[in-house]
């Protein structure tokens, strides 16, 4: 099955699962709310308009007290929290009567609307839409992470409930297009006096100070004061995880990357916070971005003990390369050390498949991928000081290693032998061992049972595998894999990666099919079951052409930018 | 002789699909109720998938799907042409979505849910759509999982795609290629049965 052809099953399949059900969803869209602008009032005075006029001249300090109160006593609370927290005063219309910044960071957001007077006497809808919106170009609102807080507090619960569903209807509206990925939570709450006061002591909202009681109540440790200087992102994330302490908070974060990354007084550094405490261990992620260079390092910073989990420390200082182990001194390191554990691999060369160098934890690391007799190992190792960090081997297909046998052993008097093995593949090859840098042939098991013999070797920067029949010295399948030039991170090709930078470049099928082709020295009118799949591996344009030609299946893996094979293998 | 040539691409798709979205939904502004239908008929499948991805139930993706649909027709006003009326709608789908697994999860341990993506009363659901959305789909992880199902249901290019989930392009592209290779295998695993 095709790429093409499982995509188009799982759109079939989504389709057919999905729910088909318009008349539900047309019963719930009523007739839309009419802008909501007063009704006009007539010119003039028709008769009931002049008692009514009259009415009220009479009535005034009395009934118009009642209406003057209507106009300005304040029905609901509105708080909307991310760490800024604003509070919006409204009456029984949805007008506003107040809009207060309670911290430094809402102040700020709100500077550019009078500090939050230019909104008095607007629709709360409205207001809400100006103070979201200012929220999202303070940039508060567009971390993956980023959650708001809109709460309603009522003495009419009823009302409350309406207006919350509407707020965070017209909320979710606004972020949707302009701050997608921020979450939006809502409440509403009944007036509670003490609630009212811890909030006023803290500078923050009643909606945040309820979220605050909620986490406390999770976790009675935690003082008021502290999990209030939390934003509401953390809250949220802590109560996801079940409140298991005080999290460092997001300024302790950057200021302990910024420390660590050696930039703590430099105003050219930003950094940027988000939290994960929702995750195992539970993290700050920081970038820090060099305004100068347009550079950007990213830290993981330990949410409880505050250790820098990951991420490169003094980035300003000059890079020390001649400080750092070279790779071919790691391989030596890593290859002594698998050795130690397997002294049976003794007779084999090392076979490198993978390097890089990496930043891990803080520090460079070399890790390293290799094959010795069978083996697949992986090594990370501490490039600055040689110490092997971390290591895995595992045994490739073949029988276990107790069964393995050793370099030189006898091969059963049938059997043609690993030399003659060796002669067949480089035969096959067209070359000589001169001409490779290593060449191995040993016994190859499938399921404990002697399968083959197989033949390593490296040629230029290829890397060469054959399977030879052990009685008649048969190639029963070949593969070519390009090794340091693809995956080596000093690579030359490969420029077309999305990395940014120059635009990407593509020989196109055609070209890629010829190259195919030409290496196999066939035409494409003699193959059949021709199949090529444009790809990315490792985010390298690459084509994959499979054809069978003379009953043998050919795979081939070539290079999207610049038509190099950097694999190919057959099998009959 | 065989060819089977799959383009995988950052180009965008024909501007028609796009074009008549837009206009579907400029039409509901103007309370097209009509126009909600054909909206509806066009792209329900890609909202349950992305829904889906997210909340990892058919019944809740389900009651997401409505929702969507009624946020759509009383929001359509909000949005502005840009060419981009997928990712809006998606982009509405995902907060929808993300919104209803956060109240799910407030106050209490985040459990890992497990995919159950097929609705228990699903008539048109063929053993085969079976296999593919719901045990082929488990095997991948969250991330994989909905790199390749909103590729294969909206027609959103991968940029988009990066863009709606706020990841780089780079990790959009890797995810959709390892998702892929994974469901190759499951696949060819089944074919040698």
């Amino acid at each position: 099955m095709t790429d093409k052809e499982l995509e188009k099953r799982l759109a079939q399949a989504a389709e057919h699962a999905a729910p088909n059900d318009l008349k539900g969803v047309l019963s719930r869209c009523g007739e839309k709310e009419v802008s909501p602008t007063p009704a006009k009032k007539k010119k003039g005075w028709n008769t009931k308009g002049l008692i009514a006029a009259c009415l009220a001249l009479v009535l005034v300090g009395g009934g118009g007290g009642i209406v003057y109160q209507r106009a300005h006593a304040v029905a609901s609370v509105i708080s909307l929290d991310v760490n800024p927290s604003i509070e919006l005063r409204v009456n029984r219309d949805e007008k506003v009567l107040s809009c207060t910044a309670l911290n430094e960071e809402a102040k700020e957001a709100l500077a550019e609307m009078g500090g939050g007077t230019d909104l008095e006497g607007a629709k709360l809808e409205v207001a809400v839409n100006a103070v979201v919106g200012a929220l999202v170009r303070h940039g508060y609102l567009d971390g993956l992470s980023s959650a708001i807080l809109v709460s309603v507090e009522d003495k009419d619960q009823a009302r409350a409930a309406r207006m919350e569903e509407e707020l965070r209807s017209i909320v979710s509206g606004f972020l949707q297009a302009e701050a997608p990925n921020a979450a939006v939570l809502s409440q509403n709450l009944e007036v509670n006096a003490d609630l009212d006061r811890r909030a006023q002591e803290s500078n923050i909202s009643v909606g945040k100070a309820a979220l605050v009681d909620q986490v406390l109540r999770a976790n009675g440790t935690l003082t008021f004061q502290e999990a209030a200087a939390l934003t509401v992102a953390e809250l949220d994330q802590l109560l996801q995880a079940g409140v298991p302490g005080l999290p460092i908070g997001m300024k302790a974060a950057a200021a302990t990357v910024r420390d660590y990354a050696d930039v703590m007084a430099l105003s050219a550094v930003e950094a940027k916070v988000e939290p994960e405490l929702d995750e195992t261990p539970a993290h700050y992620e920081v970038d820090l971005y060099v305004t100068a260079t347009g550079e950007k390092y990213e830290y993981k910073v330990d949410a409880y003990t505050g250790e820098v989990l990951s991420g490169r420390s003094g980035i300003l200082k000059a890079d020390e390369p001649q400080s750092l182990i070279t790779q071919d001194q790691a391989l030596a390191i890593a290859s002594e050390h698998s050795l130690a554990q397997y002294p049976s691999l003794a007779g084999y060369n090392i076979f490198p498949d993978h390097n890089d160098l990496d930043w891990e934890d803080g520090r460079q690391v070399y890790k390293l991928e290799f094959f010795q007799g069978g083996y697949e190992f992986e090594y990370e190792i501490d490039a600055l000081t040689g110490a092997v960090l971390d290591w895995e081997a595992d045994y490739k297909s073949m029988a276990p290693a107790s069964a393995a046998p050793a370099p030189g052993t006898p091969a059963p008097a049938d059997y043609i032998g690993e030399e003659a093995a060796k002669a067949a593949a480089l035969k096959a090859a067209g070359c000589a061992e001169s001409d490779t840098t290593y060449c191995n042939s040993y016994h190859h098991y499938d399921d404990g049972r002697p399968e083959c013999y197989r033949v390593e070797f490296m040629m230029g920067e290829s890397r060469y595998v054959y399977c030879i029949d052990h009685y008649t010295g048969t190639v029963l399948s070949c593969e070519q894999k390009m090794v340091s030039d693809h995956y080596g991170h000093n690579s030359g090709h490969h420029g077309n990666g999305h990395h940014g930078g120059a635009a990407p470049t593509d020989i196109g099928e055609a070209a890629a099919k010829n190259a195919a082709f030409a290496h196999c020295g066939c035409d494409e009118i003699q193959v059949t079951g021709l199949k090529t799949d444009r790809d990315y591996e490792d985010n390298c344009l690459e084509y994959e052409i499979e054809f069978v030609l003379d009953g043998r299946e050919y795979e081939y893996v070539i290079d999207g930018a610049t038509g190099e094979i950097l694999k190919y293998e057959w099998e009959d | 002789m065989l060819i089977s040539w799959r383009k995988q691409t950052t180009e965008e798709k024909p501007r028609g699909d796009r074009e008549e979205l837009e206009e579907l939904l400029l039409a509901i502004a103007g309370e097209d109720r009509e126009a909600l239908g054909r909206l509806y008929a066009k792209t329900r499948g890609a909202v349950y998938a992305a829904a889906l991805a997210v909340v990892h139930n058919a019944v809740e993706a389900q009651d997401v799907t409505q929702d969507v649909y009624v946020q759509v027709w009383e929001k359509a006003g909000l949005y502005t042409c840009q060419g981009k009326p997928m990712s809006w709608l998606l982009a509405v789908t995902r907060n929808l979505a993300r919104s209803r697994t956060r109240w799910a999860g407030w106050g209490s341990e985040l459990k890992e849910t497990e995919w159950e993506a097929i609705p228990a009363e699903a008539p048109r659901v063929t053993p085969e759509d079976r296999l593919f959305l719901q045990e082929a789909l488990a095997q991948l992880p969250d991330g994989d999982r909905e790199v390749v199902l909103l590729y294969a249901v909206s027609g959103l290019r991968h940029r988009e795609i990066a863009d709606l989930l706020g990841i780089p392009l780079n990790t959009a592209l890797s995810r959709y290629s390892r998702a892929l290779a994974k469901l190759r295998k499951t696949v060819k695993g089944w074919e040698e049965q």
